[in-house]
């Protein structure tokens, strides 16, 4: 079954048939999280970068932010009894909104990769591989079955 | 196989970095040593035996430079994998360093770009 | 040359702040940080063709923010705060170094030194060639550029 996540959304799935997929990603990230022992997979697709700067809104949706979105996917794996080391986290996404990133005044897209790694450094956590930045939208699937991403940039294809 | 590495870095918190990113690197890591100079550095190879070290240049007492040169002249420690992690951008210098047989890693770094050159240098990869 | 270390300034300390302490600028942030009292100042030498040094400023929590970062750690302690700036500095360093040409020689980076707050404030180390600002997000970095005998022409007024 596929299921379609929504901008500010997430879902986690351990149906070997599913597939996570998410449109339209620009300046958003696409976060895939994969349990390879377990085969779980989980997709979050978060706006803004840090929760801190509106916490109502990240209590009211906490999936709008990547880090209070990634905190509470990583915890679906957590109580699913994932282990750290066997979790493979891939991102794509945080494109700018102008061709040339210097005249893009917010660089929301970068901020968000940014306050990624940051979340994962401090998680103890790694990124195996992303495809980030440049212009235009991307879609990313998560394969529940053997976990793999597909991003879709530009009218090329890329596993990741 | 555990690897033993040792750390040389004059940044006590930039040797905190280089740690963390060699454990989350899914390496199987052994004893991890650290020194804050080359001279440091040596010392701790008279006694120790490791399979990795990761050295800074730009460092007081004795420098990364004169470190790895002493090493490559040592019978035991010439063929030592070196990563040089170093904000040195001297491409000549980085080019004689390279023929030592050393890697060199640019700072700054993403904690994603040092563990490649890990597994790059030492062929161990994460165990998937 | 002015042009050149000033683009090289920026790009240094951009990339450097983003990836060894994941900060990232925020321009909309840069009149609310415009009149925060220093908190830090570390610099850093160099001895090549050129001599000078590289200064950095925090404003505004910075100082604290990027021991945090950097060794993801609530409660850095007050050396390894020091620690984490000057290697800071050490990094934008090395790498605007290149910009100032004439490699010949090569370049020597000496340790970095923590300044007292009374020398940063009374500027006594002179008109830097270049003087970058970073609105960052935990807070404000002013990167400041010196080549010994090398000074910056006075502006031009139209």
């Amino acid at each position: 079954m596929i299921h379609t996540v929504g901008v500010a959304d997430m879902t986690v799935s351990r149906q070997s048939s599913d597939i996570l997929i998410t449109h339209a990603l620009g300046s958003c990230l696409g976060i895939t999280v994969y349990d390879f022992k377990q085969n779980i997979g989980g997709l979050l697709h978060p706006m803004l970068p840090d929760s801190n700067f509106d916490q109502a809104k990240a209590q009211a949706n906490p999936f709008m932010f990547v880090d209070s979105g990634l905190r509470l996917l990583l915890e679906k794996f957590y109580q699913a009894g994932s282990e750290k080391r066997n979790l493979i986290i891939r991102a794509a996404g945080g494109s700018s909104s102008k061709t040339d990133e210097e005249d893009d005044f917010f660089q929301i897209g970068r901020r968000n990769f940014i306050s990624l790694r940051k979340f994962l450094w401090d998680e103890g956590l790694m990124l195996k591989s992303y495809d980030i930045g440049g212009y235009g939208s991307r879609t990313v699937t998560l394969e529940i079955d053997g976990g793999r991403m597909t991003i879709k940039y530009n009218g090329d294809v890329k596993y990741i | 196989m555990a690897l033993n590495t040792l750390v040389v870095d004059d940044s006590s918190v930039m040797r905190s970095i280089i740690i963390k990113t060699l454990k989350l690197a899914g390496l199987s890591l052994g004893a991890v040593l650290e020194a804050g100079n080359g001279q440091e550095g040596l010392k701790l190879l008279e006694d120790n035996w490791v399979d990795l070290a990761l050295v800074d240049i730009h460092m007081p007492v004795m420098d990364g430079e004169e470190m790895i040169n002493r090493l490559r002249q040592n019978k035991e420690y010439h063929d030592l994998p070196v990563i040089i992690v170093s904000s040195e951008s001297d491409s000549a210098r980085i080019e004689m360093l390279q023929k030592t047989g050393a890697t060199f890693m640019h700072k700054p770094f993403t904690p994603e770009t040092l563990r490649e050159a890990i597994i790059e240098v030492t062929g161990v990869s994460h165990e998937e | 040359m002015k042009n050149r270390v000033e683009q090289a300034l920026k790009a240094a300390g951009l990339k450097t702040f983003e990836e060894t302490c994941y900060l990232y600028p925020v321009p909309e942030l840069k009149e609310i940080q415009e009149m925060l009292p220093l908190e830090a100042a570390a610099e850093v030498k160099y001895r090549g063709d050129f001599t000078g040094r590289i200064l950095i400023e925090t404003r505004g929590g910075l100082f604290r923010a990027i021991a945090v970062n950097m060794l993801s750690s609530q409660d850095p302690t007050g050396e390894q705060k020091i620690d984490a700036l000057g290697e800071m500095a050490n990094i934008i360093c090395g790498n605007v170094i290149p910009a100032l040409g004439g490699v010949s020689q090569g370049y020597r980076i000496e340790a970095p030194k923590n300044i007292p707050l009374s020398e940063a404030q009374n500027n006594l180390l002179g008109e830097p060639l270049v003087w970058t600002v970073l609105n960052l997000n935990q807070g404000r970095a002013d990167l400041k550029f010196y080549v010994d005998g090398y000074y910056p022409a006075p502006e031009k007024k139209t």
